[in-house]
C-alpha cells in the first residue's frame, strides 16, 4: 500500500505564525515523498481543531500523520487520541515541535520558516518508516508476597488481604505474629527464605526454601519488608566496649532493668551516648535522638535517683514531638555534652568514657552505667535477598527507592515494592505510613480482574545480526533480555521491556532497535533535517 | 446505602497531586480543589531539591501535565470548601469557586493579555520581589498555563472601561461576565493536603527583617535563584548589587515555636550550592545549632556542600544590627558574643500550620492541636473519612509528604469501601 501522509501545520494562534511564514511554508512541504495533503490550521489542539483533524484522517484515508505544532510534552497524548478517533494507529503520527524548538527561539523569520520546513520534512521521513504498534495488555495475578513479617509486613498484609487478593508472608523466623496468622486471606510461610525469583510485574514465580523443602508461590507483586536492626557492639568497634557496665539501648526498655537493679545505691550516674556506630555506618539514623530521650524519661520514672547525662552529637529531632521531648530532657536537668565517643574502659565500678569535642580536644567522663544509642543498619540477610530479587541497594545496604521523593515505595524493579525500614532507618509512625503507602500503591497498580498495559515501543533483536555477546543484558536495568542457549542469540521479553534504549546503544552489531526509533528512521530523519 | 467512590482532595501541591494520581489509577474519580489559580503548591517555587539537587521543575512538570490530562481528575482552581456534611462513603461538600474571567478551554496561554494590561501590582508568588499585571500567571511555567484576572486590582472591576486584555486575546478567552459559583458534590472521603505556612519573621524584630533590605527569607532566596523568578536566577540584593558576604541563619523561630522544622538544615545546605554556583566569589557563613540531617543521603550532602565544615559556625544568632549598607550578625559562640559583618542575611523561618487552618478545621469538623496543626493518628483525622497528609499535620519534606499522600489515598479507598475511618 502506498503511503498517504497528511501534514498539518498549527499556527498556535500567532505563536507560530508570527515567526514562521505559514503561507511560504505550506508549498515547501508539498511534493515531499508520500505527502498527499498539507494544510495549516489556527489551533489544532482546540476542540474544533481536534475534530477537524480526526475528520481529515478519515476523509483523506491517511496512512501516516505529521502534526507540526508545539512540544510533544504538551500535546502528544492529545494527538494520539485524535488518531484513534480518526481510525489511525496512534504510533503512525509524528509531531514536529516548530513552536518551542523553532518559532520561540529563532529570531529571523526567514530562517525560522526554513528551519520549520526541515523539521517537518524530517518528521515525514521518520513517520513513513513507522509500522503500526499494537496496544498490548497482559493478564495479572493480583496476589502479593511480602518478605518479612514484622511491623511493616503485618500492616501491608492487613491492608492488602481480602476476598480478591491472597497475601503470602514469608519470614526466616519459624513463628509469626498472631496478628498475621489470624488475618483472613493471609498465608504465612514461617522459617522460609526466598531462593529465586522469576518473571515480572503481574506474573512472578517466587521459590521459597525451608529446611529441606521447596515451594513455589505465584504472585503479581512483591514487597520487601525486611526491616532494620541496631548495630552491635562488635560492629561499632569502640575499644573497651566489652566492659560489663556498657549496654546497647534495647528496643524494649524493660531490657534495661537488670542493669538498673545492679546500680550502686545513692545517686548512680547513668550516661546515654548518642551516635554509637555512626562514624562506621556513615549516616545519621535520624530516629535515635528521640528514642534516647524517651528512654531517659522512662529512666527518670524508673530510677529516680539516677543522675542522667548525655553525650551527644547534633540532636536530630525533626517534627512536632521531637523538640518538645528535647526541651523536656533539658528541663529535667540531664547534663548534656557534645562529643564523639572514642573509647570506653571499665575502671573499678565505673566506666570511663573518652570522647572528642568538636574542636578536636579530648574529654573524659565516668558513669556507673553507659547506655549506647546505636545506629540503625539493614537487617541480617537483607543484602542476600536484595541480590536474589535484583533490586538496587544504596551504599549502606538499604533498598534504594525508584525515586527518593516521588516513588518512595517502589524499587528499581517494576512490581517489587519496599516498605518500612528496609529502605532506611524509620520510627514506628514512618514504618506504618510507608506500609500503608506501599499497600495503596499495589492496590492501585495491581487491581484484581484488571489487565496490565504494556509498553508499545519496546526493543527488538534481529536474530540474524545478533552475535550473542550479551552486552545488552548487562545494561538492561529491567532484566528484560534473555539469552537463548539454543539459538545463541539474545531475545527481548516484551512484557518487561520499557523501551529505554540502553541495549540499542550497547549492541556492537546494530542488532537491537527500539520500535518507533529504528536506525533507518533516525538516519533518514537526520538526513532530511540537515540536507 | 450505596457508597460514593469519589474523593475530594483539598490542595493541589505535591501531596494532592500524588494522591490524585494514585486514586485515579485505583479507579476513583477525584475532585481536586485548589485555592489559588494554579497547581504545584510550594515545591514549584524551588529551583533544585535536596539532597540530589534535582531540578524541581523537571521533576514536577510532567506530573502536573499528566494530572491536567487525566480524565479521572476534576481540577477546580480558585476554589475553597464552604461546608461538609455526612460521613465516610456519603459526604456532601459545598464548594465556592471564584471566577477566573478567562475561559480555560479557549485560552492557550500565549500571554498576549499580560502585555496589554495597564495595571501593575506586587507579585505575591514571587514573595513580593517583582510586579505582576492584573491578568497574569504567577510565573512562567505554572500550570494550568491560563491566566486569571485579579478582581481586587483590575481597574475594570473598579468601574473603568478597560478592555485591554480582551482586545489582546486572539482566542476570545477573556470573559468579564463570569461569576463566582457554588458547587455541591457527593464524595466518599476527603483528603486534606493544604501544606504548611511559614512563620512571619517580622515577629522577631531583633533579626531586622523589613528594617534592612539586605535581610531575606529562605523563600525569597529560592525565588531569587529561580531561573523563572523575578531576577531570572540572579542572586542579588534589593538594589541589584551582588552580595559579597552572606549569612545563612538556621533555626529562626525554633525556640518560639518549640519545633524543629526538619527541612531548613538541608535547604540551607542547598543554598550553599546556589551561592557557590551563582556567586563563586561570595563568602558564606552558616550560623547553625544542631544539624538535622536524618536521611541516608544527607551526610554525603553535608560533605559536598560544606567540605571540612567550611563556613559552618556553630553559634546562636542573638540579633542582627544595621550598620549603613552592612549588617552585623551578633552571635554567641562557646558562651561569648562575637560579630560578623555581612551584606546579605538569609533567615530560615519555622514552618507553621497552614494559613486558614482554623476555618478549614471548623468547616470540616476536625480537630486542631494546641500548636495549630491538624491532629492526626497516622494520616487519619479526628473525623472518620477525612484524612490529613503532608505539612498540614506538621513540618514535612517532599518525601514525607508523598509517603503520606499515598498512605492517605489508600486510607480513603478503605474509608469509601468500608465506611471506616481509614486508619
Amino acid at each position: 500500500m502506498n503511503a498517504r501522509v497528511g501534514v498539518y501545520v498549527c499556527e498556535c494562534g500567532n505563536n507560530i505564525s508570527d515567526q514562521v511564514d505559514i503561507a511560504a511554508l505550506v508549498p515547501m512541504l508539498e511534493g515531499a515523498p508520500g505527502v498527499v495533503k498539507v494544510m495549516s490550521h489556527r489551533l489544532l489542539c482546540s476542540k474544533e481543531g481536534q475534530e477537524f483533524l480526526a475528520e481529515e484522517v478519515r476523509k483523506e484515508g491517511l496512512t501516516h500523520l505529521v502534526v507540526a505544532a508545539c512540544s510533544p510534552r504538551q500535546h502528544l497524548p492529545t494527538f494520539m487520541e485524535v488518531c484513534k478517533r480518526g481510525g489511525l494507529n496512534p504510533y503512525l503520527m509524528q509531531m514536529a515541535n516548530i513552536r518551542e524548538q523553532c518559532a520561540w527561539v529563532t529570531s529571523d523569520r526567514h530562517e525560522a520558516t526554513e528551519k520549520a520546513a526541515r523539521m517537518i520534512r524530517a518528521a515525514i521521513a521518520r513517520v513513513v518508516r513507522q509500522a503500526p504498534l499494537p496496544e498490548r495488555e497482559v493478564e495479572a495475578n493480583p496476589d502479593v508476597i511480602i518478605i518479612g513479617g514484622g511491623l511493616s509486613g503485618t500492616v501491608t498484609a492487613s491492608m492488602l488481604a481480602g476476598p480478591e487478593r491472597r497475601v503470602h508472608v514469608v519470614d526466616r523466623n519459624p513463628t509469626l505474629a498472631v496478628a498475621l496468622t489470624s488475618l483472613e486471606g493471609v498465608e504465612t510461610h514461617g522459617g522460609c527464605e526466598v531462593e529465586a525469583v522469576r518473571g515480572f510485574f503481574g506474573n512472578f514465580e517466587v521459590e521459597l526454601a525451608s529446611k529441606g523443602s521447596r515451594q513455589e508461590v505465584r504472585v503479581g507483586a512483591m514487597v520487601v519488608c525486611t526491616g532494620s536492626r541496631a548495630t552491635t557492639l562488635q560492629e561499632m568497634g569502640y575499644p573497651g566496649s566489652e566492659a560489663p557496665h556498657v549496654v546497647v539501648l534495647p528496643q524494649d526498655l524493660e531490657g534495661l532493668r537488670p542493669y538498673l537493679d545492679a546500680l550502686p545505691s545513692g545517686q548512680p550516674k547513668v550516661m546515654f551516648v548518642h551516635c554509637a556506630g555512626r562514624e562506621r555506618v556513615g549516616y545519621c539514623s535520624g530516629v535515635c535522638c528521640l528514642r534516647s530521650f524517651k528512654a531517659m524519661r522512662w529512666m527518670v520514672e524508673t530510677a529516680p535517683n539516677a543522675q542522667l547525662s548525655c553525650l551527644h552529637q547534633d540532636i536530630c529531632v525533626p517534627g512536632r514531638d521531637g523538640e518538645r521531648e528535647y526541651q523536656g530532657i533539658l528541663g529535667i536537668g540531664a547534663r548534656m555534652t557534645w562529643g564523639r565517643l572514642t573509647a570506653l574502659a571499665q575502671q573499678g565500678p565505673q566506666v570511663t568514657v573518652s570522647f572528642r569535642r568538636e574542636d578536636g580536644s579530648i574529654g573524659q567522663d565516668a558513669a556507673d552505667l553507659v547506655i549506647l544509642v546505636p545506629a540503625t543498619v539493614p537487617n541480617h540477610g537483607a543484602r542476600a535477598l536484595i541480590d536474589i530479587i535484583g533490586v538496587e541497594a544504596g551504599p549502606a545496604g538499604f533498598v534504594e527507592e525508584a525515586h527518593p521523593m516521588l516513588e518512595p515505595v517502589s524499587t528499581s524493579v517494576k512490581g517489587i515494592y519496599v516498605a518500612g525500614s528496609a529502605s532506611g532507618p524509620r520510627d514506628g509512625r514512618a514504618t506504618s505510613l510507608l506500609s500503608l503507602a506501599a499497600a495503596a500503591q499495589i492496590a492501585a497498580e495491581l487491581r484484581p480482574g484488571k489487565t496490565l498495559r504494556l509498553e508499545a515501543q519496546t526493543s527488538q533483536v534481529c536474530e540474524a545480526l545478533c552475535t550473542g555477546c550479551r552486552n545488552c543484558m548487562t545494561v538492561c536495568t529491567y532484566g528484560a533480555i534473555e539469552y537463548d542457549l539454543v539459538a545463541q542469540t539474545c531475545r527481548v521479553n516484551e512484557t518487561i521491556c520499557r523501551g529505554c534504549g540502553n541495549c540499542v546503544a550497547a549492541c556492537p552489531s546494530e542488532a537491537i532497535s527500539v520500535k518507533g526509533a529504528t536506525y533507518q528512521q533516525i538516519l533518514q530523519e537526520i538526513k532530511e533535517a540537515v540536507r | 446505602m450505596t457508597r460514593n467512590g469519589d474523593i475530594l482532595i483539598i490542595g493541589a501541591g505535591i501531596g494532592g497531586i500524588q494522591a490524585s494520581h494514585l486514586l485515579s489509577k485505583a479507579g476513583h474519580q477525584v475532585h481536586l480543589v485548589e485555592k489559588t489559580a494554579h497547581i504545584g503548591g510550594t515545591s514549584i517555587k524551588f529551583e533544585d531539591v535536596f539532597p540530589n539537587l534535582e531540578c524541581a521543575t523537571c521533576m514536577l512538570s510532567p506530573l502536573e501535565q499528566e494530572l491536567l490530562q487525566d480524565p479521572n481528575v476534576h481540577l477546580l482552581t480558585l476554589t475553597e470548601v464552604a461546608g461538609l456534611e455526612g460521613g465516610p462513603g456519603d459526604f456532601t461538600v459545598r464548594l465556592r469557586q471564584r471566577a477566573r474571567y478567562v475561559n480555560l478551554e479557549n485560552c492557550i496561554g500565549c500571554g498576549a493579555c499580560y502585555d496589554a494590561c495597564p495595571v501593575s501590582t506586587i507579585n505575591e508568588f514571587e514573595e513580593g520581589l517583582s510586579q505582576r499585571k492584573a491578568i497574569c500567571i504567577p510565573c512562567a511555567g505554572t500550570l494550568p498555563n491560563v491566566p486569571r484576572i485579579d478582581k481586587e486590582v483590575c481597574i475594570r472591576f473598579k468601574g473603568q472601561e478597560c478592555v485591554a486584555c480582551q482586545q489582546a486575546c486572539m482566542f476570545e478567552a477573556v470573559e468579564y461576565g463570569q461569576e463566582d459559583r457554588d458547587i455541591e458534590l457527593k464524595v466518599g472521603a476527603v483528603l486534606v493536603a493544604v501544606g504548611s505556612g511559614t512563620m512571619d519573621v517580622r515577629e522577631l524584630p531583633h533579626l531586622s527583617y523589613g528594617v534592612h533590605p539586605g535581610v531575606f527569607t529562605s523563600l525569597e532566596l529560592e525565588r531569587l535563584n529561580a531561573s523563572n523568578g523575578p531576577t531570572e536566577g540572579k542572586i542579588q540584593l534589593r538594589d541589584g548589587r551582588a552580595p559579597n558576604r552572606v549569612a545563612l541563619v538556621h533555626c529562626v523561630g525554633r525556640r518560639e515555636r518549640t519545633l524543629c522544622s526538619g527541612v531548613c538544615c538541608r535547604y540551607l545546605l542547598k543554598f550553599r550550592h546556589y551561592l557557590r554556583h551563582k556567586l563563586p566569589c561570595a563568602e558564606v557563613l552558616e550560623f547553625h545549632g544542631d544539624l538535622c540531617l536524618p536521611n541516608k543521603g544527607d551526610q554525603r550532602f553535608l560533605g559536598e556542600m560544606a567540605p571540612d565544615g567550611e563556613g559552618l559556625v556553630r553559634a546562636e544568632v542573638v540579633r542582627i544590627e544595621v550598620e549603613g549598607d552592612y549588617l552585623k550578625v551578633i552571635h554567641r559562640r562557646d558562651g561569648r558574643e562575637a560579630i560578623e559583618t555581612v551584606d546579605m542575611v538569609v533567615l530560615s523561618p519555622a514552618l507553621t500550620p497552614p494559613k486558614g487552618a482554623t476555618e478549614l478545621a471548623r468547616t470540616l469538623g476536625v480537630e486542631l492541636a494546641d500548636d495549630g496543626f491538624f491532629v492526626v493518628n497516622g494520616v487519619a483525622s479526628s473525623r472518620p473519612g477525612i484524612l490529613i497528609l503532608g505539612g498540614a499535620s506538621g513540618p514535612k519534606d517532599i518525601r514525607e509528604t508523598v509517603v503520606e499522600a499515598l498512605a492517605a489515598a489508600g486510607g480513603a479507598c478503605k474509608a469509601v469501601m468500608e465506611g471506616e475511618d481509614g486508619k
